[in-house]
Formats: C-alpha cells, structure tokens, sequence
C-alpha cells in the first residue's frame, strides 16, 4: 500500500489490499484494455478523436483510482472524475439525443455525487475525523447515512429506480464507451457500497431484506423492459439495469452471510460475477456497435452467441457458474412476504434469456443494411473478451467448483431450461406482444421532459425578485414620498 | 534579522503604500518606471511577508504599536490567522498587478489607477495586521475611500452609479461599525485581539449591550461580507473593470468583512461569550440563507461578470457560517475557505476579463464554442467553476469537506443539507457554461476581436495570472496535508485559537 496522507489528506492511501479489490480491479483493467483496442479502430475516423481519448483517459484513471483507494477521499475523487469525464463520453456524437442524454446523465450524476458527498462527511464525523477504510469498517452505521449511500452510489450503480440515465446514455455513447460505462463505471456503484458499508453492522442487517427483495425488482424490471424496446444497445442497456439488479442480490447475500460462511468467499464470488458480466456485456456492447455498420462473419455471430449464452447462464458457461453461486448464496436470504427465493431466480432467468434472445433477433434485422466486413481489430477486442468469457469459469479454482456443480443433472436441467422455454417463446409468443410492449417502451420518454423541466428551472431567464427602491431626497422635499420612491432597476 | 523583526507589520504596508503615492506623482508615460515600481513593491512586500512567516510559524508574535486614541493604540500585530490574509492578499495582489498592466495597456488614466491599487492592497493588508478594534475600523474605512476611485474608474453613467451605490452602503456599514467599536470602547476600551476573547468578564453585567455591539460589528462588516439584506452594491459593482473585481471580489473588499466576522467572533467576544450571548444562532440562519439566495439568484443572471458576483454573495457566506457554527472544525473549513473562495473566485474573474478584452464577450451566450478559440482561459474558467461546486481535487472541495465535516460535529447536520443543495445551484449555473465553452459549435462571430498576441491565444500578462491561479487551486487541493498548504496553515490557527484554556 502507498501511504500518501503526508502529502494529501489524513488517511490517503492507494493500494489493492484486499482480494475484492485485487479481482475487481484486474477485470475492470482488462475491459479498459478491450474496449481501447475496439477504439483505435472505431474512432480512426472522428474527427473529434483528441478529445475522445482525453476523456477516456480521464474516466480510466478515475475508475481504476476509485478501485485502488485505501480512504474515502480517494475513492470520491476517483469517483467524481470518472463521473464527470463520462459526460463528455455521453455526449460525444453531439446528436440531439447525445445532448438529452447527456444533460440526464450530468443533472443525476452531480445528484449523485453530492449526496455520496454528505453521506461521506457524516461517516467521517462518525468516525471521528478519520477516513481511512480501515477504522471506518469498525463505525456503526445510521439509518441516514446508509439511505444517502444507497441514493448516490445508487445513481451510478443504476439499479431500479435509479436506472433513469441508463437506457437513455448507453445507446448514444460510442460504443466502446458503453462497453466501459456498463462493464466498469456503473460497477463503481456497487464496488462503493461494499467499501462503504461495513459487512457485520447492525443497523445495515435491518435493511437486508429489503435490498434483496429491491435487487430482484430491478433484475425483474430490466428484463422486462428490454423486451419494450428494438434498438440493441437499449436492450442492452436495461439488461444491464437488471444485472445490477442480481449484483445487489448478491451483494446483499455476502453481508447476511458475513458472519456464517467465510467472508472473502462470498465476496469472490461477487467478483465472479462482476467479472462475468463485464466481459460478456462489454463484448456485446462493442458487438452492437460493429453490427450498426458492418456485415458480421460467422466469428463475429460465434462470438456473440458465445457472450449472449454466457449471459443466458448455459451450463458449461460463466454464467452458469455464478448463477448457481447465486443460487446457493442466497439461499439463505430471508425476503419479506416471500419463502422461497429459487423459483424467483428461475423467472428471473427466463426473463433475462428473452431479453437476450430479443438482442441477438434485433441484432441479426440491423445487419441487412450493411455491406462492409468488421475491421480485424475489432474482432480482436471482441475476441479478447470472448476468449475470457470462456476462460473464467475454468480457470479459476474457485469457478471450477461452482462450473462442475452446475453440470450435475438437475442443476443442469435447471439452467437449460429456460434458455429453451425463452427460446421457444420468443420464437413463436413474442411477436403477439411485440407492438402494446413497444408502446409502453414509448413511455419512458417521460424521463426527457422531467429533465428538460428541470432545466428550465435552473437556467431560468427570469426570476421573481423583489423590488428594490431608491429614494429621491430632492423629490423628498417637495412632492412626498410616494412621488420619491423610485424602482432600481439593477 | 531580529532587529528587523518588530517592524516587519509596518514594512509590509509600506511596502506598497510608498510606492502607490509616488505612483499618483508619475506621468502618464512613464509606464516603465511604473511598472518597476509596481513590481518592486510586491517582490519586497513577498520578502517581508515570508520574513514574518518564518517567525509566526516558529511562534514569534511580532507587535509594533503607536499612541492613538486614550485607551486603544494604533496596534500592528502579525499572528497567525493576520498572516493567513496577509500572505493572500500578497500573492494574489501579484498576480493581479500583473494582470492589471496588461489589461489596461494603452488604456487613460493609469497613474491613477495603479496609485489607488497599491493603496487599496496596503488598506487590505493593515486591515489584515490590525491588533485591535480601533486599529481594524481606521483601515476598514481606509479601504472604502481606496476602492471608491477603482470602482468608478471608468467614469461611465454605469459606473458612476454603482460607485455611489457603493458608497453608500459601505460608508452606512461604516458608520454601523464605529457604533459598535465605540461601544465596546466604552465599556472595556480596546485591548488587543486575545485569542478566547475579552469581553467574557462583562457577559453577565452587560448582556444587551453586547448584544447590540454585535450586531453593529456584525452588520458593519455584513455589508462588506455581503450578507443578506445588505448585499445590493455588490452585483453593480462588478461593472469595474476586471482586475478590479477581481480583487474587490477574492481579497479586497468582500473578505475584509468576512476576515473582520472571523475576528470579531474569535477574538473579541470569543467562542464562549457568543455562545453564552445567543447570538451565533441568527447569524448561522443568515448565512445559510444568504448561501442559498446568492446562488439562486445566480442561476438568471446572463452576464459573466454578473453571475460570479452573486456566485461571490453565496460562497463567502459559507466563511460567515464556518465561525457562526463555533466548532473547531467548521472554523478550519471557514478559514481555509477565505483562502480558497480566493483563489478560485480571482481564477474566474480573470477569465472573465479575457473573454471580454480578447473577444468582446460580456453575455454567457456569446460563449459557445470558446474552449476552442482559447482553450488555456477556458481550462482555468473550467478548473475554477469546479471548485467552486466543490469538485476534488480542486480546493474547494477541501473546503467544503471541513465545513460539512464542521456541521457534523457541533450537530447541526441540516447544515450538510445547505452545502449539498448549494453546490446542485452552483453545478446548475457552472456547468451549463463550461458546457457552452467546449461542447457547442460557435454560432456568431465574436463581438469585439482583438489580436493581442501573436502566438498565445491573448496578452501573455493576461493569460499567466488565471493559469497560475489556476495552478494553485489544483495543488491547495490536491497537496493538503503538506506543511505549506493552507489547510494545515489553518489547522495551526485554529490550534492556537481554540486552546487558550
């Protein structure tokens, strides 16, 4: 570990101290390196390269900062450079619909931030003006502190019902800036919350519940309204606000099981699953953004059913090994009003294979307009990511056991068969449902006119202002002093 | 050296009190000599300055006193929190010296400006030494007279008409603050500033008239702070020209009150009187209140200048509500803040001034597409406007970490609440025009271009003051823990300070 509280503020320090850490920064970095690859080749041609790369530099070093950091300090200016610097991602293409969502994106992220800001100063005068990770996992937790956590780490994280910039930001950035927004940035928001949240806390206990039974809504919610929309990064982008939604799952599994099974396992395994999720989504991402413009060969459709299945949890995939580590974590969970959360998780999958089989079917129609084959380097960034996808479960020791598990025969028949039921379903329902589910999704426009109202609030031309007067000391004298009032114009 | 010692107060304002009058005898042409003078008399006025901060630092307190007034001598004392105004003013006034010469090149009248300028400074940093009341009022009065001719200076309807406004309001908080000096005189007379306070001996004979000497104290030097009701002169003041604003905003005129707020609650009454007198309660609310008005008021206000005037209303205040809260923190977060609210507040109007001197640019409108045009100016505005919303690793954030760290400890956590709904208006009238500034294509053309400079995007004296500004900025933030920062230079005020007992 660095120690720098000599030269930046009490307590500062960098390093990768713990084993979450040390994971989540290794497939955040791998991501970066993917989706910098796909850039050389996508961006060749912008003529507004130079500030691309700034900004992706920018939102880098954040992301990788707020991974590192030992303090809260740290982590809030790593948090808030990656934030900001994302705006200028989103906005990049200077589209109509880059500049809405840009202004959603910057009005929720500043939000965002100022409420992780006082959540930060409360927990530090908890702990008596100390801000290092370390003295403050031992501070007991309040009630306050915790729900301005949830809000501004919330925001970035994007689980319902903070997802709002989420599906409006994802479709307009450059698509590898999406691949990192969804694979690392929003990640930022649940990485926070474990850094934050200190796992044996009483009062954070009370909230377990409720966390869970929120990161199932949100699983819920994502997959379904993937299912209302046609453009693939949409799609995308609301499977990410359910994925989120399973990350919060978890993570809320790994705290009520801190004091049973051995903390660092639990938390592997969130990063298993962060892991897994960032590459396959990322390689989807960069995939979405090949298909706009160019004609995909057999590799690059292996590769995107590769990512998609994996996504899909089928056995033999990394999805399959982290779904059943979710299955068998949360096992345990206790939700209010419901018993038994395995049945959910199985709905959950159905609903999570649907929304990827509508991917994959809006992905195949945008191909019909294009010609060009994909640029080599594009397929090698995607094939990085591919290639780790598959990697991931076997590789490493603590997958293995989860993979192997999943190919016992009823487990096996568990995650099979909702990829079929939502493949047979897509195949021969969805096309009954397709129009009423596309104008719900017509709805979430709402979204932009709360923002623009916004807008009009604080960029106000006009204000009421009380009037102010001076006084006229001749008039005074002679006509009284009503005549020598007169309004200030200022 | 040691010899030297106990006159270092009174060199370090004549240090640029000299030079200002022989200044007002130059002609018009002698611009060399002027500058010379000009900048001989900050280089020596920096020698001294670190002089007196080698020996604050070790402990020294340097005094040099006068007769004056039966009871209250003429007192230049040089401690701690005097020093932390004085090395301000000092840099700052560097850097806007030489923003000044290239700004009013080739402009009339410039004897006269530079005469009123360097005395203007001296007022700020003897108001800054001043060891007691008495001594404090002279030069507070002494920077009104001074700032009057600045403002004016252009001598157009606008100006003239902000200038009365001016006076008027500052010669009515004058006039507010003798009271209360005279009647703290006349109950105690005026011993020097002790750290603790010395008015805790008469809180239980003389409640009311404490309590009437500070609000008098309190609304003399509110006018200066611009705190609420008396805020109206500052935003038509800004019709000044640039380095004038500049300084009037992060030094000069608007600090002088906040520094008098900080000296008046720590050192003449004290934390325990306040707190047995009542009065901190009213004097936080007002605060709050002036915060959020100021920057609400901001949000409308389509001229630059204007925008950061009002901007300038809300974030001293923050300063005011640092000291009104009491606590030892929240008076890092205060004090560190008039250092910070400084330098950013003066990065700001620098840019501002470029934009209106190299392309005529007054209106945020006309702003689009600017980051191209100058993208150094624009980069120092950016930096600037993110400190002010309290961004790391710019320097306010530090800022505005101490105070909310501050609120938390005497548990007034709404406070917290303040900050955060402050800095969502400051980041709703910032944004939206760095936003203009890099990302939107320039529509018109420029108003008013000027080729300044064949290389640089404007004059080099134009463009090195907010770059270095700028500079401090990242590093006050981003270096706060080390030895020479601002932060751990207030953590030793508020030492000496909070441990008299």
């Amino acid at each position: 570990m660095i120690d720098l509280s000599q030269l930046l503020w009490p307590g500062a320090g960098l390093g990768l101290t713990s084993t979450l850490q040390q994971g989540w920064f290794a497939f955040t970095l791998l991501l970066w390196l993917a989706a910098a690859l796909y850039s050389l080749s996508s961006q060749r041609a912008d003529r507004q390269q130079a500030r691309y790369w700034l900004f992706m530099g920018l939102c880098f070093s954040g992301n990788l900062l707020l991974i590192a950091a030992q303090d809260a300090l740290s982590f809030y200016l790593g948090f808030s450079l990656m934030s900001l610097a994302a705006t200028a991602l989103v906005l990049h293409t200077g589209s109509k619909a880059a500049k809405r969502a840009g202004r959603l994106y910057l009005q929720l992220a500043v939000l965002g931030e100022l409420l992780l800001f006082s959540a930060l100063v409360l927990r530090a005068a908890a702990a008596g003006g100390q801000y290092d990770w370390q003295s403050w996992q031992a501070v007991e937790l309040d009630h306050l502190t915790i729900s301005l956590f949830l809000l501004g780490l919330g925001l970035k994280a994007g689980f319902f019902p903070l997802h709002l910039w989420l599906p409006q930001a994802h479709p307009v950035a450059p698509a590898p800036a999406s691949a990192v927004l969804s694979g690392a940035m929003i990640k930022a928001g649940i990485f926070g919350l474990w850094f934050f949240l200190p796992a044996g806390d009483a009062t954070l206990q009370l909230w377990l519940p409720y966390l869970a039974l929120l990161g199932l809504v949100s699983a819920y919610f994502g997959a379904i309204a993937a299912l209302c929309h046609t453009a693939p990064k949409t799609i995308l982008a609301y499977s990410s606000v359910s994925q989120m939604g399973y990350l919060l799952l978890l993570l809320t599994a790994s705290w009520q099981l801190a004091s049973s099974t051995p903390y660092t396992v639990t938390l592997l395994l969130l990063v298993a699953y962060a892991a897994h999720h960032a590459f396959a989504k990322g390689a989807l991402f960069l995939l979405a953004g090949s298909a706009a413009k160019y004609r995909f060969a057999i590799f690059d459709k292996a590769c995107a059913l590769i990512a998609a299945l994996s996504m899909m949890a089928l056995p033999f995939s990394s999805g399959a090994a982290v779904k059943t580590a979710l299955k068998t974590l949360t096992a345990e969970l206790r939700l209010p009003y419901l018993q038994s959360i395995s049945w959910l998780l199985s709905l959950g999958a159905l609903l999570s294979a649907l929304a990827l089989w509508h991917f994959l079917s809006q992905l195949w129609q945008q191909q019909q307009l294009a010609h060009h084959r994909v640029p080599v380097l594009q397929q090698v960034a995607v094939a990085l990511l591919a290639i780790l996808l598959i990697l991931l479960p076997w590789a490493w020791p603590l997958l293995q056991y989860y993979s192997l598990h999943a190919l016992t025969s009823y487990a096996w028949l568990g995650l099979i068969t909702p990829v079929l039921l939502a493949l047979l379903g897509y195949r021969y329902l969805f096309a009954i449902v397709a129009l009423p589910l596309q104008r719900i999704g017509q709805g979430s426009r709402w979204v932009f006119r709360l923002s623009l109202w916004l807008k009009r609030r604080y960029q106000p031309i006009r204000q009421l202002t009380l009037p102010a007067f001076s006084v006229n000391w001749r008039a005074l004298r002679q006509q009284g002093w009503y005549k020598a009032l007169r309004r200030f114009k200022g | 050296m040691t010899a030297l010692l106990p006159y270092l107060p009174i060199l370090i304002i004549l240090s640029s009190l000299l030079p200002g009058l022989i200044i007002f005898s130059l002609k018009e042409t002698q611009i060399k000599l002027r500058t010379w003078l000009n900048m001989l008399g900050v280089t020596v006025k920096l020698i001294f300055v670190w002089l007196m901060w080698r020996a604050v630092k070790a402990g020294q307190e340097v005094t040099f006193s006068l007769p004056f007034l039966p009871g209250a001598d003429l007192v230049l004392h040089g401690d701690a929190l005097s020093l932390l105004f004085v090395i301000l003013s000092s840099i700052l006034w560097l850097a806007t010296t030489i923003y000044a010469i290239g700004y009013l090149e080739g402009s009339p009248l410039r004897s006269r400006f530079f005469g009123y300028f360097s005395l203007c400074v001296s007022a700020t940093v003897g108001l800054a030494l001043s060891g007691n009341l008495v001594t404090f009022l002279l030069f507070y009065e002494l920077l009104t007279l001074a700032t009057f001719p600045l403002v004016v200076h252009r001598g157009t309807a606008q100006s003239l008409a902000a200038a009365k406004r001016y006076l008027g309001y500052t010669l009515g908080g004058g006039v507010l603050l003798m009271f209360g000096v005279a009647l703290l005189h006349m109950l105690t007379q005026s011993p020097d500033f002790t750290p603790g306070g010395y008015l805790l001996p008469l809180v239980a004979s003389d409640r009311a008239l404490l309590q009437l000497a500070f609000v008098l104290l309190i609304a003399g030097l509110g006018v200066k702070a611009a705190l609420l009701p008396l805020h109206g002169w500052l935003p038509q003041a800004m019709v000044a020209p640039a380095p004038v604003s500049a300084l009037l905003h992060a030094v000069a005129v608007v600090k002088a009150g906040a520094f008098g707020i900080i000296r008046v609650v720590y050192d003449v009454f004290g934390v325990q009187s306040i707190q047995q007198l009542n009065v901190a309660t009213p004097l936080m609310l007002l605060a709050a209140l002036t915060i959020l008005y100021g920057s609400w008021r901001a949000l409308a206000q389509q001229d630059i200048k204007k925008r950061l005037a009002y901007s300038t209303i809300s974030q001293v205040s923050y300063v005011t509500l640092g000291v009104a809260m009491l606590g030892p923190l929240a008076a890092v977060g205060a004090l560190v803040h008039l250092v910070h609210q400084g330098v950013m507040k003066i990065t700001l109007f620098f840019c501002a001034g470029n934009y209106a001197e190299t392309l005529g640019i007054h209106d945020i409108r006309e702003l689009n597409g600017v980051g191209k045009r100058m993208p150094l100016t624009s980069l120092a505005f950016t930096v600037g406007a993110l400190g002010m919303i309290g961004i790391p690793p710019t320097a306010g954030f530090i800022s505005k970490w101490y105070l909310g760290l501050g609120a938390a400890e005497v548990d007034q956590g709404w406070l917290i609440g303040v900050f955060v709904l402050s800095g969502l208006l400051n980041a709703a009238y910032f944004l939206p025009v760095v936003y203009r500034i890099w990302f939107t294509q320039q529509r018109l053309p420029w108003p008013h271009p000027q080729q300044l400079s064949k290389k640089l995007e404007t004059h080099w004296m134009l463009l090195s003051p907010p770059l270095f500004t700028m500079l401090l900025v990242l590093l006050m933030g981003l270096f706060a823990s080390t030895d020479i920062s601002p932060l751990s230079w207030s953590e030793l005020i508020v030492e000496r300070e909070f441990s008299y007992d």
